[in-house]
């Protein structure tokens, strides 16, 4: 019988073909190294792809494209590249030692890499994870799954809706389903702050007139078959409804935006660590994971805002898969970045020091005048409003390197001035 | 219009198919009428999926009469119908010596009932080696290691389907409205059952319809038994945690039922639940404060499982008649009419056993049994791509180009079992998931319902408007964009 497994041998191997991973593969490609990008869908450019709205690109060109938009340039710098792309491609496998096996259109191939890079995306949390007790009717949703029947099939799935979670997707998907004649009754927030980015509420939602209750969440679901209405309810300061509080709304789609969580299968697979409180994996400053000649970058390590910094981080991880492939090894990430004070997670979660590198946080709670801070260093940056919402993103520069290099730890923390 | 029939059944649960199917073996024309679109969406649907030792029962009740025999005969559908079937065996777990005297009760009662290998472990090594995650409260277990597990939707679906290449009629979304009797008995039909579609005429009526078991006997003037709902609630823990759980897991059992169980589910998630709710009227919705009683009593066997792991919950009901008892037997007040009501739990595990005794009533009752020499005991699953090796992998989608669009990426279902379900039948959202597992997984269908959508109404030939999630009126989308 002749075998049909045909096998290949790669430099580096990048999973997702998303902003994240186009990023690693063109940075892979322009160093000369020999590139294989794995996407499962049938173009690439990921979610970027039902994102029809504008406002990506600011950090990276200076303007706003559309998701298209930015994921067709990106695209376009995919195939000026040598890059071997492989569309309708799924990873059935992978090894530590970097052996994978894909299933594409020409059958099932193994590649031997050097180097991988994992830019898997995340996904968005579903009813069952938070639990909203009720009925199990057809019209409850992710808010992306919304998004993606809208721009990319062409269909609204409902005419009266009502979102949970004031993350980003359920602030763009509102003003979507306004544009499309829907009525949006209302956004939920649990905490007592909006946590997708300000401009989105303000843009998304004030413009529209649509009423965001915070405090507030959905603690009843109604409808046999179709959903017919909702009981939304204020909750306590441990997050508990208020009893009493609940009151009927007659709507018929409820969009779940409550957090995305990181894609990490293959990271389990692979057997690297993951963070537990991204649930992405623990990455040094070159995005390699514990599991050496592994990279990760993109939302599969954390979740970003921008996309711009997204494919910045593609572009580091590509530098490190290159320079892994290449000889490798990379300086050893021998000190630990800890999240300190009203720090909520700090990404990387390794450094070496002696490269400058850029680390993003999210605080634990808004704040006004404040420093973020490296711990017994002068490296300082002052911000005047930070809040969970809005990642914050800084550079260690070669010059605070010196100061790094003293350190056993890098310990970030976030300090008010009085 | 009307059909004429030697048995018509009324329900298409794990029940109603079981008798279609040993029904199949002979040359007779059987109906089963089903109020919903497919097979087993009843009480079959949304219960622990456990098939019992059948030391529970009291003895002497007919709950007891089938139980055990049931189990014994578990094999002889499972292993022809490729349906996965576990014996991993139960534990029902003593936190106290004063509890230990219950342990014994059951274990008596489990010798009276014909349980075999029952046995007591004190030895905390021991319950440790087969269990090792469980509470080290846990002093003392009853294991009954014919105990196993078996997906009830699974079973019910490959019923359907060998009872349906056998030569069964199955009508869905037909509920019945009324049976008329008649005195004079016509030529084959002694009862008129009436559906809002089709008339039937029927020599023998078997009335196994769940929930609704109490009201199908009152249309023949039956009213020797009521059903009173009772709601169980589950959670669905990801099946990445296959394997932390071993052993079907009870507490000691409270006087209503057998308590909140930690199970492994047949497809190798993790099941929590029941607690146990009566209720006026049948609903499936999930409670807040059932939830937390569930998730409560499951920690409080595992302390330790990783309950971030819940992947969704759901709601299932028991059909309990007011004798607590199954209602199995020729109606007293209708000859030819025979009730196969109040299936609650442990109804999965018996029936196989209550199949082969309505067939055996049958033919008391002067069912001519004729064996049919085209009968096929055997039905081919779809088969399940998560499961091949690459070499078969690598082999099977050269022959089935379909196979190779993975379209659930949380449970690898590919687009070639999802059509080969449509074409086996499912023509629902719910309908495929039960059949192929795709929207099961860690993401809940998040990736690949708009996909589903298009695959389903592209295969039955209609808008992706009319593509329902259960049937009726469950449609998701409600209508094309501006821009379409």
């Amino acid at each position: 019988m002749k075998d049909r497994i045909n096998r290949i041998k790669k430099d580096i191997v990048v999973i997702g073909g998303g902003p994240a991973g186009m990023a690693a593969a063109i940075r892979g490609a322009e160093e000369g190294a020999d590139v294989t990008l794995v996407e499962r869908d049938i173009e690439l450019g990921g979610i970027l792809n039902q994102c029809i709205h504008n406002g990506f690109g600011v950090e990276i060109y200076g303007e706003e494209l559309t998701g298209p938009e930015y994921a067709e340039r990106f695209t376009r710098r995919v195939g000026e590249n040598d890059v071997d792309v492989r569309l309708n491609s799924f990873v059935l496998s992978l090894r530590p030692d970097k052996v994978m096996t894909l299933l594409t259109p020409e059958g099932v191939l193994q590649v031997d890499a050097d180097a991988v890079v994992l830019a898997t995306g995340a996904r968005e949390k579903s009813r069952g994870e938070i639990q909203i007790p009720g009925d199990r009717p057809s019209g409850v949703m992710p808010a992306g799954t919304a998004q993606k029947f809208i721009n990319k099939k062409g269909f609204m799935p409902g005419k009266k809706a009502f979102v949970l979670g004031s993350g980003d997707i359920g602030l763009i998907i509102s003003r979507r389903l306004t544009w499309e004649g829907a009525e949006v009754v209302g956004v939920a927030e649990i905490m007592d702050y909006p946590t997708g980015l300000n401009r989105n509420v303000v843009q998304c939602l004030h413009d529209y007139d649509i009423p965001l209750h915070l405090q507030h969440t959905v603690t009843n679901i109604y409808g046999s078959d179709r959903l017919e209405g909702i009981e939304l309810s204020r909750v306590d300061e441990n997050f508990q409804p208020i009893e009493g509080s609940g009151k009927d709304i007659d709507i018929d789609l409820l969009l779940l935006s409550v957090g995305l969580v990181p894609e990490n299968d293959f990271f389990k697979e692979a057997g690297v660590t993951l963070s537990q409180k991204t649930g992405g994996a623990l990455v040094d400053e070159w995005f390699q994971t514990d599991v050496p000649g592994i990279f990760g970058c993109g939302n599969a390590i954390h979740i970003e805002d921008l996309v711009d910094w997204v494919t910045m981080d593609g572009f580091r991880a590509g530098d490190g898969a290159v320079a892994y492939a290449g000889n490798g090894n990379l300086p050893d990430a021998d000190k630990e970045v800890l999240a300190g004070e009203n720090v909520n997670y700090v990404v990387p979660h390794e450094v070496s020091g002696e490269d400058e590198f850029r680390f993003a946080l999210r605080v634990t709670e808004p704040m006004e005048n404040v420093d973020i801070s490296i711990k017994g260093t002068d490296i300082s940056y002052f911000k005047r409003i930070v809040t969970p919402g809005e990642m914050e993103v800084e550079e260690v520069g070669e010059e605070d390197l010196p100061e790094i290099e003293g350190l056993e730890q890098v310990e970030v923390e976030v300090t008010r001035r009085s | 219009m009307t059909e004429k029939y030697d048995v018509v059944i009324v329900g298409a649960g794990v029940i109603g198919t079981g008798i279609a199917r040993e029904l199949s073996r002979y040359e007779l024309d059987v109906a089963v009428l089903e109020k919903e679109p497919d097979v087993g969406w009843g009480t079959t649907k949304a219960n622990s999926g456990i098939v019992h030792a059948g030391y529970d029962a009291k003895p002497g009740t007919v709950k007891a009469s089938f139980s055990a025999p049931g189990n014994k005969k578990y094999e002889e559908w499972t292993e022809p119908l490729s349906v996965p079937f576990v014996r991993v065996g139960s534990f029902v777990s003593a936190k106290d010596g004063s509890q230990d005297g219950e342990l014994e009760r059951l274990k008596e009662q489990g010798d009276e009932n014909g349980v075999e290998g029952l046995e007591i472990i004190r030895d905390r090594a021991k319950i440790g080696e087969l269990e090792p995650n469980i509470s080290e409260d846990v002093e003392a277990v009853l294991h009954a290691p014919t105990a196993g597990v078996v997906a009830p939707y699974k079973l019910t679906i490959a019923l359907y389907e060998n009872a349906r290449d056998n030569g069964i009629s199955f009508f869905f979304s037909s509920p019945v409205e009324d049976i008329v009797g008649l005195e004079v008995p016509e030529e084959k039909g002694k009862f008129t059952v009436i559906t809002p579609e089709k008339e039937f005429k029927s020599e023998y009526v078997i009335n196994a319809a769940g929930i609704s078991s109490g009201k199908i006997a009152d249309m023949v003037g039956d009213g020797s038994f009521s059903i009173f709902p009772a709601r169980g609630e589950y959670h669905l823990l990801d099946s990445e945690l296959q394997g932390y759980v071993k052993k079907i897991n009870f507490p000691l059992p409270t006087g209503e039922s057998k308590g909140i169980l930690v199970t492994p589910a047949a497809e190798g998630s993790i099941i929590f639940g029941p607690n146990h709710q009566p209720l006026e009227e049948p609903s499936l919705a999930t409670t807040k404060t059932g939830l937390e009683e569930v998730y409560s009593g499951a920690t409080d066997l595992f302390p330790d499982i990783d309950t971030s792991k819940i992947v969704t919950n759901f709601a299932g009901l028991r059909a309990k008649s007011g004798s607590d008892d199954f209602e199995i037997g020729e109606s007293e007040a209708v000859e030819g009419f025979i009730n196969v009501g109040g299936i609650q739990s442990p109804g999965l595990t018996a029936a196989p056993a209550i199949s082969d005794h309505v067939v055996d009533l049958l033919e008391e009752k002067g069912l001519q049994l004729t064996p049919d020499p085209e009968f096929d005991p055997e039905r081919e699953p779809i088969p399940k791509f998560a499961d091949m090796e690459t070499e078969e992998i690598a082999e099977y989608t050269d022959d089935f180009p379909a196979a190779k669009e993975i379209v659930c990426r949380c449970e690898e279902v590919t687009r070639a079992e999802i059509e080969e379900a449509i074409d086996r039948g499912a023509d629902t959202l719910d309908g495929i998931k039960f059949r192929t597992r795709s929207r099961m997984g860690s993401c809940q269908g998040g990736f690949c319902t708009p996909r589903l959508v298009e695959i389903l109404a592209s295969k039955l030939g209609v808008s992706p408007k009319e593509v329902t999630k259960k049937g009726d009126d469950s449609r998701l989308l409600a209508e094309e964009t501006k821009e379409g």
